[in-house]
């Protein structure tokens, strides 16, 4: 871009400028919707947690004690013990890590997927999208749960094969908003003039049509992202997830299963991890649809 | 410069089949402002698709500055036909600032783009260079229609096809466009299409004027011959009478 | 004022000082300012150009303005009674009923999942109290007298069916099924074709004048105002600022009518270069109160 270097030389920084309005925009319109602002806090300070669990951990968290197990939450164990004698609060932190992983991978694998494969399909219309919308049908009709079991069978269980496992059943609906937004936009007046300047397809799709997918997509991703924590729990819980020792939330709740009648705090408190932290997401997920649109601004 | 013959325009087949265009012919000189008018549904606006390549499956045959354009054009043929169209709400990308949207022909065209160039074009059609940064929610609709405009003018089309560029305007702002409209066909020696539902927008800026109806040429006539009612097809007649101003039955 | 020397009997409805805005403090807008202006048995016709406030004002006689909005008249009267004052349920028994209204596009107003007979048959019972066959008679009835060819038919049709020139006659049909003292139009005929247009305004000035029902016909189109209406009312930056019976607006005096008329493209008179209008901000200041008295 060797343009704008002598001739006006504001240019460059006034785009940078145009970039941090942008930003500060988004944020005003961001901040005004409280849940929002309540869940992304949460979420921070989850990240916060699970970057800082091995100094802010009290016990480690693959500390068996049988002496002292299933001790119910006291002023040393703040969240009680589990049936092997380790720290809860030490295992939910060392889990946090563990979850946001699992999240942001299958969320950075399913966006970039379904978004190609939606606005294609959605753009070229004809016999593209026949043929992508029949493969999105056959994926979607996969359970996540069915797949993972196939997928262990074939490579093993643990925490990577779980994360390909819900990556591979979680971008159809993607794919799908992707189309259908594509299909909406397809039909406007600037697309049309973009064609008759002479605009490759690939410019128009990546140019033009994917910035306006974008803010539903991003929703929907993190939206989703709620979905996965549930899911990976769930896998967890079946023991296809990430294997114990692993301190996984829902791998938590699994062994903590056969004791909680009596001793609540071993399924109670990942469980409660769980539901903050996948309401979080939801109520970012929510405020970000209204921050996104620069027309409401 | 602009020859079209005999295009037909199908959708679907057999009895559900919808034709709106139906051997569609006429020729227009270079440098001319020619203009189409006729009601919703006549066709007038598929048959600038069809010229303006954004609609493949007309049958018949165009001639643009002497050669036959084929279905699918190449960018080069592209440069020669521009358009503006309707709705000046739709006619921007929002997410892009005005200095974007003009700069994007030039690299779709390979043709240099710099600041200078992209503020000409802003200043051909009366906006200040303040405007390459400002984003389409920030300007009015008159705006819009210039930006589309100055788009539309950037990669040096010789054909300019208007898709009823004034009719989401006021009053006001109309006049204002149909001014710079004309003042820049003389000034580039552009040739246009004009197509509008309005009679007195049409024979204020064509020299010459065909009526459509169900897709069919009703009639070829000059602004003349509709201003003094020089012997019109009963279609057209009806047309300009209901232009008219509405006149109350004796009170 | 010549308003008044019309009305011989006290007007439909009177408007004083009205104030329409929208938002709180320092950022909020004045959409309608200090209008005042007095409805008759005629057809008066309120011409403005996109933001003048003209669509504002329609909803503000019905109090149909969103909860941002706060509306303060010195008088808001219909057919003497203050309903500047009156609440949302004595406003429910006014609207629909007694001032109508018809808006630009049928599409919307109408419910797509009802046929049209059923449509109206609805506001037939609602309004007059009747029902079954007794009721599927005036529904034909209101439908020929809306001059639609073939009542029975279109008794049976879905609105998707039916094109916008007939839409809008269902709509008329319907507005005056509860016999209203005014009605309200914002933008009949902005959605239809000019032929069609023309036969759809006969129709309206027939029906108007036939039960001496007040027609406010808000429009941004001069020519069609002029021709259509008794009265014209200028609206410009949420104000009035001309007000002159329709047959003299080629003798209108401020320079924002005059600008309109002359920058208007006409088939009779070709000229080279249309006149463009040139804004005063001074149309923009505060009209004195005393526009009409």
């Amino acid at each position: 871009m060797t343009i704008a270097t002598n001739a006006i030389p504001s240019a460059s920084s006034s785009r940078l400028e145009r970039s941090m309005q942008q930003l500060l925009g988004f944020w005003k319109m961001f901040r005004t919707d409280l849940p929002g602002v309540v869940g992304l806090a949460v979420i921070l300070f989850l990240v916060l947690l699970a970057t800082a669990a091995p100094i802010l951990a009290p016990f480690d968290p693959y500390l068996q004690s049988l002496g002292s197990a299933l001790q119910p939450p006291s002023w040393k164990h703040w969240a009680g013990t589990d049936e092997l004698g380790r720290d809860i609060l030490s295992r939910l932190l060392f889990g946090a890590r563990t979850t946001l992983l699992i999240v942001i991978s299958v969320s950075l694998l399913v966006a970039p997927i379904g978004l190609c494969i939606g606005v294609c399909s959605g753009y070229f219309g004809g016999w593209v999208d026949k043929v992508l919308m029949r493969i999105v049908d056959i994926f979607l009709a996969l359970p996540s749960l069915v797949l993972a079991l196939a997928f262990v069978a074939a490579l093993g269980s643990g925490a990577e094969n779980a994360v390909l496992a819900m990556a591979f059943t979680a971008w159809p609906p993607i794919a799908r908003l992707a189309r259908a937004e594509t299909l909406s936009i397809r039909s406007s007046d600037f697309i049309s003039a973009a064609r008759m300047y002479g605009a490759s397809p690939l410019r128009i799709i990546f140019r033009h049509i994917v910035p306006l997918c974008l803010p539903s997509i991003v929703v929907r991703v993190t939206l989703s992202m709620a979905g996965f924590i549930l899911t990976a729990a769930g896998l967890g819980f079946l023991g296809l997830g990430a294997q114990p020792p692993s301190a996984e939330w829902g791998t938590m709740i699994s062994t903590g299963r056969k004791v909680m009648i009596d001793h609540w705090w071993v399924a109670a408190f990942p469980g409660m991890a769980i539901l903050i932290t996948s309401l979080s997401f939801n109520m970012v997920g929510d405020a970000l649809r209204d921050a996104m649109d620069p027309r409401t601004h | 410069m602009i020859e079209i013959e005999s295009i037909n325009l199908t959708y679907g087949h057999g009895k559900s089949a919808v034709r709106p265009l139906n051997g569609v012919s006429f020729k227009i000189e270079k440098g001319e402002a020619f203009g189409i008018v006729g009601e919703s549904g006549c066709g007038k606006s598929s048959l600038l698709r069809c010229i303006g390549g954004l609609e493949r499956g007309w049958e018949g045959r165009i001639w643009i500055g002497g050669s036959e354009i084929s279905h699918s054009r190449k960018a080069h043929e592209m440069r020669v036909v521009q358009m503006v169209f309707q709705d000046p709400y739709g006619t921007l990308h929002p997410r892009h600032t005005i200095g974007t949207a003009l700069f994007e022909p030039l690299r779709a065209q390979g043709m240099p783009g710099s600041g200078e160039i992209i503020e000409k074009a802003l200043s051909d059609v009366g906006l200040s260079p303040s405007f390459r940064t400002r984003y389409p929610h920030q300007l009015s609709g008159g705006q819009r229609q210039r930006v589309a405009i100055a788009r539309a003018l950037i990669i040096g089309p010789d054909v300019v096809l208007l898709d009823e560029p004034t009719s989401a305007l006021d009053v006001s702002v109309q006049a204002e466009i149909l001014n710079l409209l004309s003042e820049l066909r003389k000034l580039k020696n552009l040739t246009y299409i004009l197509v509008s539902h309005d009679l007195a927008v049409t024979a204020h800026m064509c020299d010459r004027l065909v009526v459509m109806n169900s897709g069919k040429i009703v009639e070829e006539l000059t602004g003349d011959d509709l201003r003094n009612n020089n012997n019109c097809h009963p279609y057209t007649r009806e047309l300009i009478e209901s232009s008219q101003r509405y006149k109350k039955a004796a009170a | 004022m010549i308003a008044h020397q019309k009305h011989e009997a006290a007007p439909l409805l009177s408007v004083r000082g009205l104030c329409v805005r929208f938002g709180n403090g320092s950022e909020a807008v004045a959409a309608l300012r200090n209008l005042s202006f007095d409805l008759g048995k005629e057809k008066l016709g309120i011409v403005g150009e996109s933001g003048s406030g003209k669509s504002t004002l329609g909803r503000a006689i019905l109090k149909l303005l969103p909860r941002m909005a706060t509306l303060s008249a010195d008088r808001l009267d219909f057919c003497g009674s203050d309903i500047g004052k009156a609440t949302e349920r004595q406003m429910l028994q006014i609207r629909g009923r007694q001032i109508g209204l018809i808006l630009q596009d049928p599409k919307y107003a109408l419910d797509p999942t009802m046929k049209i007979g059923d449509q109206i048959g609805e506001a037939v019972t609602l309004h007059l109290g009747k029902r079954g066959k007794d009721k599927k008679n005036h529904v034909l009835e209101i439908l020929d007298s809306v001059k639609i060819r073939d009542p029975q038919r279109v008794y049976k049709l879905y609105p998707h069916q039916i094109s916008g020139g007939m839409g809008q006659r269902i709509m008329i049909a319907m507005t005056l099924v509860a016999q209203p003292k005014i009605i309200i139009a914002d933008e009949p005929t902005s959605a239809l074709d000019v032929t069609v247009r023309r036969q759809l305004l006969e129709l309206l000035d027939e029906l108007v004048t036939a039960r001496g029902i007040g027609l406010i016909f808000i429009t941004h189109d001069l020519g069609l105002a002029e021709g259509f209406c008794d009265r014209l009312l200028i609206m410009y930056s949420g104000q009035i600022l001309e007000e002159l019976p329709a047959s003299s607006l080629s003798n209108a005096k401020h320079p924002y009518t005059r600008g309109l008329l002359e920058s208007m493209p006409r088939l009779e008179t070709p000229t080279e270069r249309l006149s463009v209008l040139v804004r005063d901000p001074a149309w923009q200041r505060d009209v004195s109160r005393s526009l009409s008295q």
